[in-house]
């Protein structure tokens, strides 16, 4: 597969009367976006607000994030989502690079998460860098949550193919191609060099725990072998708002780190095989299953080491040391990349399992990390959601409008595919 | 098949054994039925933190086949130190609570919908 991404650096937002990009600005057609998103008959009313770096804006309590593309050579959207089924993966493609469609709103009353653009908030967060386009979503009445969900999902899938348009006639800053062709050609390209897979991880349990490929709830599949280009060409998205720091937005499968990486490693130091989608269940059957077939899968692959990526926290962490064994076991060299729970002094036991197999173990940080955030300007959504999002507790809101959280609280503080800000410090 | 619960919506669910208590004492009831034999059909967790802070849970079991599993021994007990650990210091925020119950029931129904051929055996 082959694909071709044309970045288009955004320096600025502002709003106007047509999608386009002029000199890094970006303008979006606010009314019309508002209009197009109103289409669902399931939505209510749209509200849409601009949030730039710096800004003193809190967002809260943040859904998704999605990244604006506009692909050139297969239908534009989502398949299996917001269009009908096209392989993603090949092809040229768009990307309004810093710029993000952020959606908001309460579906029930306990979730997700906090994006400040200024201060001590947005050196946690990824999403203080983008320049959001925040869309706040109300369903008609008498929507269940599972209803709700799904509409302020595909809402802001929509809204971010809507904004994408402004890429198509675009100037490209600079391009990049991800290109991995049959494991078959690759192996004989590099015969010295050890394969290499990526099993990605991701939460798959339910309402407001689900992630879809293509549109399949894949809690619905066993785990299966896919190309790395897939993922960055929107095959994946989040549909799981309960765990603000470590959950994977769809934007951040939209640009994976962890595959990007390996492609730059891929006939330097590793061959890379592509990657696996496992997903993580509740029952302990499925989890045994889903663990073997996972493991099964990179051995029949020939893989000689494999990284693990985790989404989530407390169960899956049971997924991600069997996986770990699994893989050891068979004499396949395994590195997983998870976040820790260690408490607020960064000493408690930091996953819920542990084996002596998992010896190369990557922290993408402290969940339970407290910190304290000023009081914002602007509030986009409802600060008082803070209390209830995970990290956040009675009482974490100030008269004042200032915030005592856990990271826990900040979407993307402790991304276990590595897109986020913490790193470590040796003393 | 035997549902561990303190959901009040999940009360009159059939082989529910309901637990007057907190989310903990329902860890703490699946552990002591899993010390005597009773197999673990769920997690006794959540995947994601914002659960962990749920009033109510709901853990299914499968039959009592007499003699403990050293894997889920330990997973139960692990889930309780992580349980602790998580919410230590925290306040409880009582206005959600309905939200909870309602995901408690609809995570649990996912959980018999992902495993009900098997549940089908108990």
């Amino acid at each position: 597969m082959k694909l071709e991404q044309g970045l288009v650096y955004i320096k600025d937002v502002v709003g106007g009367s047509e999608n386009s990009v002029k000199d890094g600005v970006l303008t979006v057609d606010v009314e019309g976006l508002k209009a197009h998103l109103l289409e669902d008959p399931k939505v209510k009313a749209v509200e849409v607000d601009f949030a730039k770096p710096g800004d003193h804006t809190r967002i809260v309590p943040v859904k998704d994030v999605i990244e604006p593309r506009f692909n050139f050579d297969r239908v534009n959207g989502f398949p299996g989502m917001t269009v009908k089924y096209n392989e993603c993966g090949n092809g040229r493609v768009n990307v309004l690079r810093g710029a993000a469609v952020v959606t908001i709103g309460d579906a029930v009353g306990f979730q997700e998460g906090v994006i400040d653009m200024w201060g001590e908030g947005a050196l946690w967060t990824p999403f203080s860098k983008t320049y959001n386009i925040v869309v706040d979503i109300t369903p008609i009445d008498g929507v269940d949550p599972h209803e709700h969900e799904t509409i302020v999902r595909m809402a802001g899938l929509r809204a971010g193919t809507y904004v994408g348009l402004a890429a198509e006639n675009a100037t490209v800053d600079e391009t990049k191609v991800w290109e991995l062709g049959p494991a078959k050609e690759e192996s004989e390209k590099y015969p010295d060099l050890p394969k290499v897979a990526y099993v990605q991880m991701t939460i798959s349990q339910g309402l407001l725990h689900d992630v879809y490929m293509y549109g399949v709830d894949v809690k619905e599949i066993i785990p299966t072998w896919f190309h790395p280009n897939e993922e960055l060409d929107s095959a994946i998205v989040s549909g799981n708002c309960v765990a603000a720091c470590d959950k994977i937005t769809t934007y951040q499968h939209q640009t994976n780190p962890l595959t990007e990486d390996l492609y730059e490693q891929h006939g330097k130091t590793i061959n890379y095989i592509g990657n696996i989608l496992s997903p993580e269940l509740t029952t302990l059957d499925g989890k045994f299953r889903n663990c073997d077939y996972t493991a099964k899968l990179c051995e029949q692959l020939g893989a000689d080491g494999v990284i693990v990526s985790e989404e989530g926290y407390g169960n899956p962490d049971s997924d991600l040391v069997m996986i770990c064994k699994r893989l050891e076991n068979r004499g396949i060299k395994t590195a997983l990349v998870t976040d820790e729970c260690s408490g607020w002094d960064g000493t408690s036991q930091p996953l819920t399992d542990t084996a002596p197999e998992a010896v190369a173990v990557v922290s993408s940080g402290n969940v339970s990390k407290v910190i304290e955030l000023e009081p914002a300007d602007k509030v986009l959504g409802n600060l008082k959601a803070a209390e209830t999002v995970a990290g956040g507790w009675a009482g974490c809101v100030g008269d004042d409008g200032s915030l005592k959280v856990e990271l826990n609280a900040v979407i993307g503080a402790t991304s276990e595919i590595g897109y986020h800000n913490a790193s470590v410090k040796l003393y | 098949m035997l549902v561990v619960t303190n959901n009040p919506l999940l009360c009159s669910e059939p082989n529910a054994l309901f637990v007057d208590g907190s989310f903990r004492d329902v860890l703490v009831k699946v552990r002591d039925l899993v010390y005597s034999g009773y197999e673990l059909v769920t997690h006794p967790l959540f995947a994601s933190l914002g659960m962990m802070f749920s009033p109510y849970r709901t853990v299914v079991l499968g039959e009592s086949c007499g003699r403990a599993s050293d894997y889920e021994m330990e997973l139960v007990e692990n889930a309780i130190v992580t349980y602790d650990q998580a919410t230590e210091g925290r306040v409880r925020f009582a206005e959600y609570d309905e939200d909870y119950a309602w995901m408690d029931r609809s995570l649990y129904q996912s959980a018999l919908e992902d495993q009900g051929l098997v549940l089908n055996r108990y």
